[in-house]
């Protein structure tokens, strides 16, 4: 495959704009996910089209009333949130719906206001990022990366335990606002590539999968990244090859990608089904003379242990089952340390 | 260091609740340094609400509340109220390691935007270390038990190195095993001179390191005194006077009752 694509302006802005979504939504998205809120971006996502609108029908230029929409749509969503109440919920569903629908009846108001432009930010288009555009997201990323990373430990700690963070006197509702603030930016980064509809799926699957693989925040943050960051530069080049959305594109591997990893994980586990289950913390070391029944197992003893069999592995003890049911009922150890 | 900072929690005539209803009335609690003490009481009878009260964590609806002699609301060196809650887990939604949690202990010592530094890291290796999970330090805490997970609490608040540790229902639901854990790190906690404030529905293996008992019945402070030796149903029993009736009259408490 020859790199001609890389020969047209628009191209290169499109695969320049796919690599900033595709740092900034995971970054974000891995806070999101933490907090269990996957879908807010979502909500996001319509209330910016209002402001897509409105910049489409006033000045041609929609990428920065989108910001100013999307940004104050998500502060009013934080302190909906904020205050907990139930008919929050109902507050957020009139809010995400009124933009969607104010979006669709002022676009078709604009001059040019047609159906396919439309589509074009919702589901994202490659020949649509302008060279003021690319600025305006450039600059942008560079914001919300600063947040996400440099403020990775406090965006963390708030979004893994809200309450202790508030009884460590950390400025919980200033974090929140934050929050919501780089989820609306990193929403009006993808309006042109990936598009208002679907970013939300930017931000949460490629986090998805990168937890399936890894096992602490950090990696998960990082691994994130790295295939949010595949996953659209690849969305975006097969788009101009097959002549799809890219947003949808970008999407559909992101979800490919995921299922990979997850059938590639469940393999695994079957393949290495070989029991390891770790005992509970186990205070006592067994011995010869510990009073636990001894019982020799294949090449090892093991121990007795309130009815568990307890196997000396390295510096812990593994529980082993495959014991016939008339030592297991042996429960003359109870209540050792 | 003044005089008055030794007074780690000093509450007067305290309400505290949610929204404008009160759980708890005219609580009179103290806390000095060095101090071990156990809040216990019923479901419902308000110890957890008085914790909340304690760590801003629920409003005081009236009444005064300094510590470390600053009135509460100017209060602003939170860091060294170390708060452990009764979560059962610590697990989020996406996956994190032991240290990962602990380190979000170490960030009310940090400003913003500042990174952990290697004294930083031996002061979380070293709250890790003390709750005996060292060797699970880079495991994902979704793999712990809910016991393990408890003292993964109690790391994290240790990792702001505070001068009080508070601790909600530490033992409640765990299991033997855990319970004998978390009973030797709060006496090695004491023996370095801890001060301690912990919610409890019984004293069980915590007893021995116990100093003082606060028994809350009904949003009350029924009795506020050494613990009782030979078991703590005297706690619960339905009418009895103080044992170290440091009250000017034990009625206005609602007790009315006679020695056994």
């Amino acid at each position: 495959m020859t790199l001609d694509l890389l020969h047209y302006g628009f191209m290169q802005r499109a695969l320049l704009a796919s690599l900033l979504v595709g740092m900034t939504a995971p970054s974000v998205g891995v806070y999101i996910v933490q907090r269990r809120l996957a879908l807010i971006g979502d909500g996001m996502g319509h209330v910016a089209l209002a402001g897509v609108a409105l910049g489409v029908l006033t000045t041609g230029q929609p990428v920065l009333t989108a910001l100013v929409t999307a940004v104050v749509g998500a502060v009013v969503i934080e302190l909906v949130r904020a205050r907990g109440r139930t008919s929050g919920d109902v507050a957020l569903a009139v809010m995400f719906y009124g933009g969607i629908a104010a979006g669709v009846v002022i676009i078709s108001r604009a001059p040019g206001g047609t159906p396919a432009n439309l589509n074009s930010y919702l589901f994202g288009a490659i020949t649509t990022t302008s060279r003021t555009d690319l600025v305006v997201f450039a600059v942008l990323a560079v914001l919300v990366l600063t947040a996400t990373i440099g403020l990775a430990p406090r965006l963390f700690a708030v979004s893994n335990d809200e309450e202790y963070a508030r009884a460590a006197g950390l400025p919980v509702l200033g974090i929140n606002l934050l929050l919501a603030v780089i989820t609306a930016t990193t929403v009006v980064i993808s309006m042109r590539v990936v598009g208002l509809l679907l970013i939300s799926a930017l931000m949460v699957v490629p986090v998805a999968t990168a937890q399936l693989l890894v096992n602490s925040f950090r990696s998960t943050l990082v691994t994130a990244i790295g295939i949010g960051v595949a996953v659209s530069l690849g969305g975006t080049t097969t788009s101009y090859y097959a002549n799809t959305p890219s947003g949808g594109t970008i999407v559909l591997l992101a979800i490919a990608i995921f299922t990979l990893a997850a059938v590639g994980t469940s393999v695994r586990s079957v393949l290495h089904r070989n029991r390891h289950d770790e005992a509970e913390d186990h205070l006592h070391r067994h011995g010869e003379h510990c009073g636990h029944l001894a019982v020799p197992h294949d090449d090892h003893v093991d121990y007795v242990h309130d009815g568990h069999r307890h196997a000396p592995h390295g510096e812990h003890y593994d529980e082993h089952y495959d014991e016939p049911e008339a030592t297991m009922s042996s429960r003359g150890t109870e209540g050792h340390p | 260091m003044s005089v008055t900072e030794t007074e780690v929690v000093r509450m007067r005539g305290g309400a505290v609740g949610y929204g404008d209803r009160p759980v708890i009335r005219d609580i009179d609690f103290s806390l000095h340094t060095g101090e071990v003490v156990v809040l216990l009481g019923p479901n419902g009878s308000g110890k957890t609400t008085l914790v909340r009260g304690i760590l801003g964590l629920a409003p005081l609806i009236s009444g005064e509340l300094a510590l470390f002699g600053v009135p509460a609301a100017s209060f602003h060196e939170r860091y060294r109220l170390g708060y452990v809650p009764q979560r059962h887990t610590v697990v989020g939604g996406v996956p994190s390691t032991v240290r990962e949690v602990v380190s979000s202990g170490r960030l009310s010592r940090k400003r913003p935007f500042a990174w952990m530094k290697a004294p930083d890291r031996e002061v979380v290796s070293q709250a890790i270390e003390t709750v005996g999970l060292a060797e699970r330090a880079d495991t994902s805490v979704a793999q712990l038990s809910g016991g393990q997970q408890r003292r993964v609490l109690i790391a994290r608040a240790l990792a702001a190195e505070p001068d009080v540790l508070v601790m909600d229902e530490p033992t409640a639901g765990v299991d033997a095993a855990n319970q004998e854990i978390l009973a030797a790190t709060l006496r090695q906690l004491v023996a370095n001179g801890s001060t301690l404030l912990l919610v409890a529905h019984e004293l069980g293996p915590l007893e021995p390191l116990i100093g003082r008992v606060v028994v809350m019945r009904d949003g009350h402070a029924v009795y506020d005194g050494p613990p009782v030796p030979g078991g703590e149903g005297v706690y619960h029993a339905p009418a009895h006077h103080h044992l170290d009736d440091q009250r000017p009259d034990p009625h206005d408490l609602g007790l009315s009752g006679q020695l056994p």
